[in-house]
């Protein structure tokens, strides 16, 4: 994998690898507004119908749609011109300066900076979007807002915490992981077509097409959170963000980790797996439907 | 409830792999003995497992330095492109490098890049010169003994006590890229290797993290008889082999 410039990484694509990675994300995306349609107390209809995604707005349309394509674009650009520089700095800190040779400590920092740089590029993504879908609250928009003008109810905040997660973070993540999904698969099917066809070559991709399923799920969750979060004001949004780029690079960490120790790529694969669908499980969970009329228990709740 | 729930079921996750991180081995006290002697030879040719075409000549020596305080030990590969020789520098004791010295030449025989990575105060200064320029220098802080250089693992495997069962891990300063890490060895066994030098009974000593394998010759002078790296597809085996004065 080559990955000395953005362009070197998009010249890396293959059509298969990237028809697969938008299978993967529309697939889960498709799972998670139907997920997020059926989760909570209430039946479907009422209850569910102020959660239910309306997409007949071209603004709403072509805003989440630029979300995406712009999260995708800029993946090479966050990897190669952020992540990698600050990675190879700070590893390079720590081997100077921390006295071990446990591979587990020397990693730890350098792994976990994958985060910390992944999740607040997602972020920033979707809140821009904001505006261009049209997703604003009457009232100060754009980067979030906890005192939108007339002060809104806060089931009101809540319902547009849950439009924005779905339609702007979810998305963003999508589209993140989406690119990162096409970039791998394009190499592993590119090594597996070399082989004869057949369950070799299947066994080959297999792993891999696992492996993105999880991941790409697990980038639409956590930026899904963090915008979720952001929606009722910078503190919560930022102690979100904190919250999911610590996951993410401890994720990445427990990976690297389970992989070196256990040599097991089912062990690996059954890591994240489980990881994702921790996140996937709690963003459900945050942008689920209110309850029925009458009950209120869901006011004022910030997930 | 259910947020509590999720919580917990990440933190388990993550716990689990800390605590498998944390769990693995400290670098333990080694007795060391050297089993070669100044002026030693051996030539490995390395072989593609997938088309059995060879790819280069591994050769090893072994110098004694001046004084008798330590020993060279040189290790080189050849390549049709040229060579890429390496020497460390190491107390006769507990072969503690002090100095490694690398150079790279092409297929004329001209240098075309030089390294060097000295040991001193706990740290080792890895300067480089590539092409004419300079390379930034790094500086890598040095474990607790004892550590070995890269270049001389495969001889530190052969003064390690090998017997059947032993492991050990063993602190690895990778000079030549300025990292450093721990490597697990384990012998699995012993085996009876028939490479053009000869047949030889040998221990296998597995570095499973590496995807590597040594097998030293029981009897001493413990050579390295064969060597495989299923990274890299690659199996050396010794073809020539001139033992010290």
């Amino acid at each position: 994998m080559d990955w000395s410039s953005p362009g070197a990484v998009y010249e890396q694509l293959r059509p298969l690898g990237l028809v697969a990675a938008l299978a993967i994300a529309g697939v889960e995306y498709a799972v998670l507004v139907w997920a997020a349609g059926r989760m909570g107390r209430g039946r479907l209809t009422g209850v569910a119908a102020e959660n239910t995604i309306r997409v007949s707005s071209t603004r709403l349309a072509s805003g989440s749609s630029a979300v995406f394509l712009i999260a995708a674009t800029l993946f090479p650009a966050v990897i190669v011109l952020v992540q990698i520089p600050l990675q190879t700095a700070l590893g390079r800190w720590v081997m100077a300066g921390v006295a071990t040779a446990n591979q587990a400590v020397l990693a730890l920092p350098v792994i976990l900076l994958s985060g910390f740089v992944q999740e607040p590029a997602k972020l920033l993504v979707a809140l821009a979007g904001v505006l261009p879908a049209g997703l604003g609250l009457a009232g100060p928009a754009g980067l979030g807002s906890a005192a939108p003008a007339g002060r809104a109810p806060a089931e009101r905040l809540r319902r547009e915490a849950v439009r924005r997660a779905i339609l702007l973070g979810a998305v963003a993540g999508a589209g993140f992981g989406a690119f990162e999904a096409a970039f791998f698969l394009s190499q592993v099917f590119a090594a597996a077509g070399a082989m004869a066809p057949g369950l070799d070559r299947l066994g080959a991709a297999a792993p891999a097409v696992i492996e993105r399923v999880s991941a790409v799920l697990f980038h639409l969750s956590l930026t899904g959170i963090a915008v979720y979060f952001w929606t009722f004001g910078p503190v919560k949004g930022l102690a979100a963000l904190g919250g999911v780029s610590l996951i993410h690079g401890l994720v990445n960490y427990v990976a690297v980790l389970a992989a070196g120790l256990s040599g097991s790529v089912a062990t690996t694969e059954a890591l994240v797996a489980a990881a994702a669908l921790t996140v996937f499980g709690w963003f459900v969970y945050l942008i689920r439907p209110s309850a029925a009329t009458g009950d209120h228990s869901e006011r004022g709740r910030c997930g | 409830m259910i947020r509590v729930t999720l919580a917990a079921t990440l933190m388990i996750v993550v716990a689990a792999g800390l605590l498998v991180a944390g769990c693995r081995p400290k670098a333990q006290p080694l007795t060391l003995e050297a089993p070669w002697a100044a002026g030693e030879f051996s030539r490995l040719e390395i072989v593609n497992t997938d088309t059995g075409a060879k790819i280069a000549d591994w050769e090893f020596g072994v110098e004694a330095e001046a004084g008798g305080q330590g020993w060279v030990l040189v290790s080189l590969t050849r390549v049709p492109q040229g060579t890429d020789r390496a020497a460390v520098h190491v107390s006769t004791g507990d072969l503690t490098p002090s100095l490694v010295e690398f150079e790279f030449r092409d297929e004329k025989g001209l240098i075309v890049a030089t390294g060097r990575a000295a040991y001193s105060d706990g740290k080792v200064l890895i300067a480089s010169r590539s092409s004419g320029q300079d390379q930034p220098a790094a500086t890598v802080k040095l474990p607790g003994l004892p550590y070995f250089d890269n270049e001389e693992i495969v001889f530190a495997l052969r003064a390690l006590p090998l017997a059947e069962g032993w492991q050990a891990t063993l602190n690895d300063v990778v000079s030549r890229s300025a990292g450093k890490t721990q490597v697990r060895v384990t012998v699995s066994g012993q085996e009876t290797v028939s490479v053009p030098q000869g047949t030889y009974e040998c221990w296998v000593v597995a570095m499973p993290a590496l995807a590597q394998k040594a097998w030293i010759a029981v009897e001493a002078p413990h050579q390295l008889v064969q060597y495989a790296n299923e990274a890299a597809k690659t199996l050396s085996k010794l073809v020539e082999y001139r033992p010290g004065q």
